[in-house]
């Protein structure tokens, strides 16, 4: 093995035997499983609030049917107005605009038999849709197989639903789900990771520094392979708990998606199996299809891609910048007056990102942002998890922030050199330029 | 052979190595030797490669030293850590291989060698866990475990007892019987006399004299006398340049310049009172370095 090599196995493996690893990691991993439980209890406190719910049929028959599926969880109304296409009549619009109703579900006949539209003014029960298609199933099933066209169950459960917010801000289920969710608790990860991991590095530094370790590697090893070590080291280390907690939330959606199916009633999980079954063609039924189901739709692989190389890129771009900052002091309190200054970035990044979650992503500010090394990893996650970015500016950002990791590094490596061997008082600005312009 | 030829160092101001040259044969043990603050780290850390010269050049075999040869050295520092939260056998194994040896090649030798200092049931324990001493151990095995041809050790001797400075010196005096360059730096004459054939010292980044130590002793102009330490020294003041220095156990030093025959001194000591001991005694280390360290700050 390489010396390099050697330094990052121990770097890794070090760490992941230490206690405050396993007990991080654990503690997070059973954190996302009670989350996982949480709907248990939103679903009982929620039972203290029923939403209403005004439909709109294309017939009498057909309502009834619809008010008869939702009438146990919903304070169910029907309109006199009758359904005629896909779109909603614009005095129920209103209705529920002006608070008398929560939604409108429209039912609206079409060649492939009868479909759906979701209408809901809470963002809240923008999640409800899933429960919905369960609900729905029988109504669908019913009404088409009486009807005149022949189809099978198969075919009428493979009914359309679509849900459109009449909150204006959000044009349809998928972008308020993806934008203010997901995307915002990825980049919280994105955010308390790259901090944690770039802290770390620079306590590995300072901790072979003030247990004087560093003599003796500096004696046996080029201060480069040493910065190498620790930075992959601790990468690596960032990578395989992403792995864990990646696996710990995918287990905990399927928990979720098992906790969902559990609380609903039989017939209704099983058309809810049937209708994954029947858009899956050969998946086994069964709760776990339908925890497929809800595992794929709710994070696209594409996100988790970005998500993984921007993390990547973000890591090292501070890794560097922290490991510079660690080799200059002596002691761990000395890094807490750096850890500040060192921060900014992320912060600025971090706040630009979120703006850019809640606005528009496409605006010059965001496109800007999403080019300057240091804050657009948060700040390209966002736009390409959130809209659709022209491939050459991914190119160009990503691009940008390798040249940055790449100076940086350098910049690391020679405050290193000069940095490690510095003991005594915290340096000052004036002390780091010196370092840098020193001919070692 | 390690050859240091000419370097300079200086950190901004201050001029921390002027000039230096000196050699370390394979088998022999040199010494750096002078006071704290004199430049001895400072040497050390070129001699490593950890610290680039201003001038001159240092080679190991009649190569420059760069970072694959340095990495065969083997370096024990005046200020010494070990990963606190890794086991012993652990750390050993880190360092052996951070000097290119096998797992297997590594383990053996580790084996053997905490075998020689007693430390085997001390492997899997932590640093925290284990006795001052056996910390001081262990640091020196992870100097010597790639067996270096060329051991530098700065100041070895601070902060151990005099039990492990016995085992320690052992060790080394094994090291060199086996053919290893050692260099050693040291504040401490008296605990590196008996070990250190070739020495320089430097006082304020200067080398004042360096050359074989028993060379040195036997070219030396003054005589040390040890006699009996008798009641009225009056004697003395009768032989321009003598000096006295009363001595543990009944003896006191006497340093005589060339111009003065020791056998005029013993009769005159004779005349003053009863001697039972008169022995001219080669320069100890400790009174060289004096001569040269205490010259030049009388000289400052």
């Amino acid at each position: 093995m390489s010396t390099t090599g050697i330094i990052i196995k121990r770097e890794y493996v070090e760490r992941i035997k230490s206690r405050s690893f396993i007990i991080g990691t654990a503690l997070v991993v059973i954190g996302m499983f009670a989350l996982a439980l949480l709907p248990f209890g939103f679903r009982w406190l929620g039972s203290e609030f029923t939403s209403k719910i005004v439909v709109v049929a294309p017939d009498s028959g057909v309502a009834a049917q619809v008010a008869k599926a939702l009438s146990d969880e919903y304070d169910v109304s029907i309109s006199k107005d009758r359904a005629t296409g896909a779109t909603l009549p614009a005095d129920v619009a209103q209705a529920v605009k002006s608070k008398k109703y929560d939604a409108a579900l429209l039912a609206y006949r079409t060649s492939n038999g009868l479909a759906f539209a979701f209408y809901p003014r809470q963002t809240g029960l923008l999640s409800k849709s899933g429960n919905l298609r369960s609900r729905l199933a029988p109504v669908a099933i019913n009404v088409d197989l009486t009807g005149q066209t022949a189809r099978s169950a198969k075919q009428a459960l493979n009914f359309q639903l679509k849900t459109v917010a009449l909150n204006e801000r959000y044009q349809s289920e998928q972008q308020e789900n993806a934008a203010s969710t997901l995307v915002y608790i990825l980049l919280i990860l994105l955010y308390i990771g790259t901090i944690l991991y770039a802290v770390q590095i620079a306590q590995g530094v300072i901790e072979e520094k003030s247990n004087r370790v560093m003599e003796v590697m500096i004696a046996a090893v080029r201060p480069a392979q040493l910065l190498a070590g620790k930075i992959f080291g601790i990468g690596a280390l960032a990578l395989t708990q992403m792995v864990i907690f990646a696996l710990a939330a995918a287990g905990a959606l399927i928990l979720l998606a098992v906790v969902i199916a559990s609380t609903m009633s039989q017939a209704d999980a099983v058309a809810l199996a049937q209708h994954a079954a029947a858009a899956q063609a050969n998946a086994p039924g069964g709760a776990g299809v339908a925890a497929q189901g809800v595992v794929a739709s709710a994070v696209p692989y594409s996100t988790l891609v970005y998500l993984v190389v921007f993390f990547i890129l973000g890591f090292f771009s501070y890794a560097a910048l922290f490991a510079g900052m660690g080799a200059l002091c002596s002691k761990a309190e000395d890094v807490q007056q750096f850890n500040g200054v060192m921060m900014i970035p992320i912060i600025i990044a971090y706040f630009i990102a979120i703006f850019a979650v809640f606005g528009d992503p496409e605006k010059p500010l965001f496109v800007v942002a999403s080019m300057i090394p240091l804050i657009s990893p948060m700040v390209m996650f966002t736009r390409v998890a959130l809209s659709s970015v022209p491939a050459w500016q991914i190119a160009l950002s990503i691009a940008f922030s390798l040249a940055a990791i790449w100076g940086l590094t350098l910049l690391a490596g020679r405050l290193y050199r000069v940095g490690v061997l510095m003991y005594g008082k915290p340096p000052r600005l004036g002390d780091v330029v010196r370092a840098l312009r020193a001919p070692t | 052979m390690l050859e240091v030829r000419n370097i300079w160092k200086s950190f901004g101001q201050t001029q921390a190595v002027s000039d230096l040259s000196f050699t370390a044969r394979p088998g022999a043990v040199f010494g750096l030797l002078g006071p704290n603050g004199a430049g001895k780290t400072t040497t050390i850390r070129i001699v490593l490669d950890i610290l680039q010269p201003d001038r001159g050049s240092v080679s190991w075999q009649g190569k420059i030293v760069d970072a694959d040869l340095r990495h065969t050295f083997g370096y024990l520092p005046e200020e010494r850590g070990l990963y606190p939260q890794m086991k012993i056998a652990d750390q050993l194994m880190y360092f052996a291989q951070l000097h290119g040896m096998t797992p297997a090649d590594a383990k053996a030798r580790i084996a053997q060698l905490s075998e020689s200092f007693a430390l085997t049931e001390n492997l899997n324990k932590k640093p925290a866990e284990l006795s001052k001493g056996n910390q001081q151990k262990v640091q020196f095995i992870a100097a010597i475990v790639h067996e270096p041809p060329l051991l530098v050790l700065d100041e070895p001797f601070s902060g151990f007892d005099p039990i492990n400075v016995e085992i320690l010196k052992g060790a080394i005096r094994g090291l060199v019987a086996a053919g290893t360059a050692v260099m050693l730096s040291s504040h401490r004459m008296e605990q590196v006399e008996e070990l250190t054939s070739d020495i320089c010292i430097i006082d304020r980044s200067h080398a004042v004299i360096s050359g074989s130590l028993a060379q040195i002793k036997r070219d030396w102009p003054d005589r040390f006398i040890r006699m009996t330490a008798i009641q009225d020294l009056a004697f003395i003041g009768a032989f321009p340049g003598v000096s006295a220095r009363p001595s543990s156990n009944g003896y006191v030093d006497l340093k005589a310049p060339p111009s003065v025959a020791p056998a005029d001194l013993l009769r005159a000591a004779i005349a003053a009172g009863p001697v039972d001991h008169f022995e001219i005694v080669e320069p100890s280390l400790n009174d060289i370095y004096l001569h040269y360290v205490r010259a030049e700050e009388s000289a400052a």
